[in-house]
């Protein structure tokens, strides 16, 4: 086994809860999120010769987990998964057992994402909740810098209006989510 | 050049460090993923380059074409032999049947469920005549139990703040730093005290907080966050 390899099979451990919220973040429904996970460190395994080791694995990853979250969407019409993965997570109020609030907040966070294009969404999780650093999150979305921020930008825009729609106890509309 | 970006609405991004906190899967959900992709691992080696850089490649074969060109000559040489050995069995057997192989796939849907629980936090208040601090009788709370406890304030303290309730929010941090004044969250929790106070607009109060912060931690990456609450 090579070094790379190696430094790969002991590394990537600490990294399984992060992809499948990642995945998740991506909008990948509930029953598909494991599969989706176990699809990217597949892939990731496969393609281990486009990671450097002296860089940080998760902006690699989460590069990897974008691509595959992307082609699936395409692969299975992403209008329907949107809607599916709207309907079965966030559909409606918070359930009365919904109780802690940290789940409410969350939720309302999911539903703000997913009113996010998906490249603008990308950008989003991978900078503003995964805090890492645009340059490191251009590469590895084989972005230019300026297109990234810009990405970024506007993700943060639609995210702000609908946080603040939400927050109101607007329901988000399907226009609002295209 | 990019121009540096503005900072996020202080309610949003106390809500974005609450999904940033996402609770760890179960165990047993990383184990069985763990699982499945070691057993991914173990079947398939991965795309490495070949030693010696990258203009090597250009003059040697990578992997995938060696494993392409392996695969058209068994297909060529499987070809071969299937279509000699097909007719003379063909000879003796008679006409083909139709075989249809069915492979079954058994497939798991995890199901996770999550019960939430809201926890009180008791607030202890002196009592007159009670013993005084480090002689009382009880024992002392498992660093489990005060992680936790110190976890659910911090947590309220990040949703009242995710809420623009910063006067919520500060009382959290009060009521942590009067449980836990160098507890194992102090950094979180200043971090909020000082964006709780900079929402309630008592910037003097902020920014001596923020000075004390910068001095504990350093090298902290709260201090992004603080500066901008201060600015």
């Amino acid at each position: 086994m090579s070094a790379r390899a190696q430094a790969f099979t002991s590394a990537y451990r600490e990294h399984l809860g992060w992809m499948l919220r990642t995945v998740r973040r991506l909008g990948v429904v509930p029953t598909d999120q494991e599969d989706v996970a176990h699809d990217v460190f597949s892939t990731a395994w496969r393609k281990l010769d486009t990671w450097e080791p002296d860089r940080p694995m998760r902006p690699w990853l989460f590069g990897i987990a974008f691509r595959v979250v992307s082609n699936r969407r395409a692969a299975r019409s992403g209008k329907e998964e949107l809607v599916e993965a709207f309907d079965d997570r966030h559909g409606g109020l918070p359930r009365p057992d919904e109780v802690l609030e940290g789940e409410a907040v969350r939720k309302q966070v999911l539903q703000a994402l997913e009113t996010l294009p998906f490249e603008q969404r990308a950008m989003f999780i991978g900078h503003d909740i995964d805090r890492t650093p645009i340059p490191e999150l251009a590469r590895a979305l084989d972005l230019p810098l300026n297109t990234a921020y810009s990405r970024l930008r506007l993700g943060r825009q639609r995210f702000q209006t609908a946080w603040d729609a939400l927050s109101r106890g607007h329901t988000l509309s399907k226009e609002v989510s295209t | 050049m990019s121009e540096p970006l503005e900072p996020l609405d202080p309610a949003v991004q106390a809500a974005l460090d609450v999904e940033h906190d996402f609770p760890v899967p179960p165990p047993e959900v990383l184990g069985r993923l763990a699982s499945r992709f070691e057993a991914t691992m173990t079947a398939s080696a991965p795309e490495v380059p070949v030693e010696g850089g990258a203009g090597s490649s250009a003059a040697a074969p990578s992997a995938v074409t060696k494993l392409a060109m392996s695969k058209v000559a068994i297909g060529v040489v499987s070809a071969v032999v299937g279509a000699v050995g097909g007719a003379q069995l063909q000879k003796h057997l008679g006409a083909p049947r139709e075989v249809v192989v069915e492979r079954r796939v058994k497939v798991e849907v995890p199901v996770r469920v999550e019960v939430p629980v809201r926890v009180e936090v008791p607030v202890v208040e002196p009592v007159e005549g009670s013993p005084p601090p480090g002689k009382t009788e009880r024992a002392p709370r498992a660093p489990a139990v005060r992680l936790e406890n110190e976890r659910l304030l911090i947590e309220r303290a990040t949703v009242a703040l995710a809420r623009g309730d910063f006067e919520a929010a500060l009382e959290s941090c009060t009521l942590h730093q009067a449980g836990s004044p160098s507890g194992q969250l102090s950094e979180e929790r200043e971090s909020l005290a000082i964006r709780s106070l900079a929402g309630l607009g008592r910037m003097p109060e902020a920014r001596r907080r923020a000075d004390q912060f910068r001095q504990r931690w350093p090298s902290s990456l709260l201090l992004d966050v603080i500066d901008e609450a201060v600015r």
